[in-house]
């Protein structure tokens, strides 16, 4: 019995720090960057929307959005496309970008 | 006496009973069908499907914006898996050979990977929490696709026969706490899934997820090189942005 409720007191908790951080995480996405709330589509189970929804919406965002998420990058420079004129691992505006991998996009991060 | 005493213990009973029906309302015949698709899935050793999607996300002031990816999705059971994004702006490959996950682009030529879980659904899931992306339709491909599905699922309906791209299928609603979700499954002996709908409740615009999975094949012969990644010439190595920890943990 003692353990059935520990095991909800848990699992409440669990829930709450999950719509927390539904709430909180959010992503940057197209040019001019808008945020974007993550929940999008939700996987089908609380235990995977928790988590995998911020994280899918940041993969999800394909082909010409930018992304540039502030949970998987640290930072919100990050950008999808580098700025007009700029290339990899050169100097552009006092900038360094490099590429990298966010989920399944090629992102640009300044170094 | 008896009839009374039955018709008493029926008076008493039926509130109770119609608020139990009120939350869980499970067509067993339903249930069925998406039990006959799990199996038939899970029995494949197989499998190639093309998959499009439209996933949507809803800005913080409120604007729906929806995000497309097309995807061809082979699989070998148990261990093996490659998605070839498809189209011109994300013609990237992920492959997964049962010990390494890797990423390459064919256009920018810049690859990525990482030592990953021994089983397919470990490495779905180290995927989408490690790296934050979701192979297409994942929820479909894991080893027991039922187990997952069903859970958290109060109530489940068979609304017919519709058509999905040509293929009759019987359309399935299933409600759950947070997320609506339903699947089209292909009537006859050949029980796939040709479209998957996932509904998000908790949230006021509540965004969708859709997938429609054709040209299926099941049991196709695939070539054992299907799965690994070699880095071709040229071919510049980069780093994979790991999810937050802290979202990460769980």
């Amino acid at each position: 019995m003692r353990r059935t409720i520990g095991r909800r007191l848990c699992l409440a908790f669990v829930a709450l720090a999950a719509s927390l951080i539904t709430v909180e995480a959010a992503a940057i996405i197209g040019r001019p960057l808008t945020p974007v709330s993550f929940a999008g589509a939700a996987r089908r189970s609380v235990r995977r929307t928790a988590y995998a929804a911020p994280i899918v919406g940041a993969a999800a965002v394909g082909t010409a959005a930018a992304v540039g998420t502030a949970a998987a990058v640290g930072t919100a420079a990050a950008v999808a496309t580098l700025p007009h004129g700029c290339y990899v691992g050169a100097p552009c505006g006092g900038v360094v970008y490099e590429p990298r991998y966010s989920g399944a996009t090629v992102v640009y991060v300044p170094r | 006496m008896k009839t009374t005493w039955l018709l008493l213990l029926g008076l008493v009973a039926s509130p109770a009973f119609a608020v139990e029906t009120a939350r869980t309302q499970i067509d067993p015949g339903a249930e069925e069908k998406l039990r006959q698709m799990s199996n038939y899935l899970a029995g494949l050793k197989t499998f190639r499907v093309e998959s499009k999607a439209v996933d949507e996300k809803v800005t913080t002031d409120g604007q729906k914006l929806q995000f497309l990816s097309d995807s061809k999705v082979t699989v070998q059971r148990p261990n093996k898996l490659r998605d070839d994004r498809l189209g011109a702006a994300t013609d990237t490959v992920i492959r997964y050979d049962g010990k390494e996950l890797s990423i390459y682009g064919k256009r920018t030529g810049f690859y990525a990977s990482s030592p990953a879980p021994g089983t397919l659904d470990g490495a779905i899931d180290f995927a989408r929490a490690r790296y934050g992306f979701d192979a297409p339709g994942g929820d479909l491909l894991v080893s027991r696709p039922y187990d997952d599905l069903m859970e958290d699922v109060r109530s489940a309906r068979d609304l017919g026969i519709e058509t999905v791209d040509g293929v009759p299928c019987h359309h399935l609603a299933f409600r759950g706490t947070n997320v609506d979700w339903q699947i089209w499954i292909e009537d006859g002996p050949r029980p796939l899934p040709h479209r998957y709908v996932i509904s998000t409740k908790d949230q006021a615009a509540r965004p969708e997820f859709t997938v429609n999975l054709t040209r299926w094949e099941p049991n196709v012969p695939v070539d054992a090189s299907t799965f690994n990644f070699t880095p071709p010439p040229g071919a510049q190595r980069i780093k994979w942005i790991p999810v937050h920890p802290d979202r990460a943990a769980r």
